[in-house]
């Protein structure tokens, strides 16, 4: 009896030691990003908060997401936030007020992860800022 | 004495939560070498261990994360024997654990895990006096979800789940301990299984194996005071731990090996015990090799009735 419940042990932590893994191909161009705030073309103007609202899917795992807003004319990076999340699916609800004195032109640009190399898609949205 | 020391050292092992690189244990206790079978005891105990860690950037132009991680335990448990075969332990953590990373310092607090175990005897031979003798305890135990969690998706966009006092599930706890004695010394080799389920979040902790080998000497005293040192090794792997168990999401990132150099000391007096031990990391690969145990240390006292 003492043999056959160590036996049983053993075969317990054997048999629970197997680990099954989604075997699915990272695949970026298979990401669903809608941007739906900032909507393209939109002019924001000096003391605006511009609601940062996107959905973001995938057929299996994410791993994190960028949001990154560029000035089109200098390249200067004006907002940046990077965040680890891990679902096949979440939403993006971010705020930003811009207190720039020129005007010009920004990209919102979202990059979602797909994998621990940083492998991802990413999806621009270009908008204007009038103060 | 009536106090000879008939040792029996049980090792637990109670898992804990993964970040993206992280797998370090949020609890993870030890009951180290108790004294004689037929005792019931109860005690306090402090545990400490601590962890180094990067999170690799998953980000261009993002630099690398560091963090500092101190897990702190205190625990109430105790023994009590029911009949002359099975004994019963109970743990009651309290957990206090803190992470210094780079852009910031968190800490999470509150009631852990409660578990317990249900161990037979199924060897008790104390063999004749100055001569050898053995024994062997196994059975199995139950960690209850009633520690604090958050859930895991809210944590880990601050990396830090393993902050949490609780785990948010269910585990299974198997165990094993075989003590080898000879006059004064002897050998005590244990191995304890945690089989982790899911959460309500399907977030599913990597099984854990924990097992280790140590020496012991009995020292006694007139006065009714004996002294046990004992030095030794530990050894602890993890599974992956799933992000998400339903979906079969394995984060590779978690899990890995620890091995330890073991010292330590308990002292007696009449019915009174104290225990200090200190672990000192000789080879790892955790977390990817981006996760770096430190030194673990515990002290603890209990009463035998």
């Amino acid at each position: 009896m003492r043999s056959g419940i160590l036996v049983s042990l053993i075969l317990i932590t054997a048999i629970c030691s197997c680990q099954k893994k989604d075997s699915t191909a990272p695949d970026p161009a298979s990401v669903s990003i809608n941007i739906t705030s900032p909507a393209s073309g939109q002019v924001y103007h000096s003391g605006d908060t511009i609601s940062i609202d996107a959905d973001v899917t995938y057929t299996s795992e994410l791993h994190g997401y960028e949001v990154k807003i560029a000035d089109t004319a200098s390249g200067f990076v004006v907002y940046d936030d990077a965040q680890h999340v891990h679902d096949d699916h979440f939403n993006i609800h971010d705020k930003w007020v811009n207190t720039g004195t020129q005007a010009t032109g920004l990209k919102l640009t979202l990059t979602a992860i797909v994998d621990h190399d940083g492998g991802g898609t990413e999806k621009n949205i270009d908008f204007e800022y009038q103060p | 004495m009536k106090h000879v020391l008939t040792i029996l050292a049980l090792t637990l092992s109670i898992q804990a939560g993964a970040c993206d690189v992280c797998g370090c244990s949020a609890s993870n206790q030890y009951l180290g070498i108790l004294p004689q079978f037929q005792w019931n005891f109860a005690g306090i105990q402090y545990q400490h261990s601590s962890f180094s860690s990067v999170h690799p950037s998953l980000f261009e132009g993002w630099p690398d994360e560091h963090a500092q991680d101190y897990y702190n335990t205190i625990q109430a448990w105790g023994r009590y024997n029911v009949g002359r075969r099975l004994q019963v332990f109970l743990f009651v953590p309290y957990q206090y654990n803190i992470d210094h990373a780079d852009t910031a310092t968190s800490s999470s607090s509150g009631l852990g895990d409660i578990s317990f175990l249900v161990n037979r005897i199924m060897i008790k031979d104390k063999g004749s006096a100055g001569g050898w003798g053995h024994q062997l305890i196994a059975g199995g135990g139950l960690k209850m979800p009633t520690g604090h969690h958050n859930g895991i998706t809210t944590p880990d966009r601050l990396g830090l789940p393993n902050l949490q006092p609780g785990t948010g599930s269910w585990d299974f706890m198997i165990n094993a301990n075989y003590t080898l004695r000879h006059n004064k010394q002897g050998l005590n080799l244990d191995a304890a299984y945690t089989l982790t389920t899911a959460n309500k979040d399907n977030f599913k902790y990597g099984n854990r194996l924990n097992a280790g080998l140590l020496w012991y000497y009995a020292l006694k005293f007139k006065g009714g005071v004996s002294l046990l040192p004992q030095a030794g090794l530990r050894y602890q792997y993890t599974l992956h731990d799933y992000d998400n168990y339903r979906k079969k999401w394995l984060n590779e990132q978690s899990g890995g090996y620890l091995s330890f150099g073991d010292v330590g000391l308990q002292a007696y007096y009449k019915r009174l015990g104290i225990r200090l031990d200190c672990q000192l990391p000789l080879a790892q690969h955790y977390g990817n090799g981006y996760v770096n145990a430190k030194q673990k240390t515990e002290a603890g006292i209990f009463i035998l009735f």
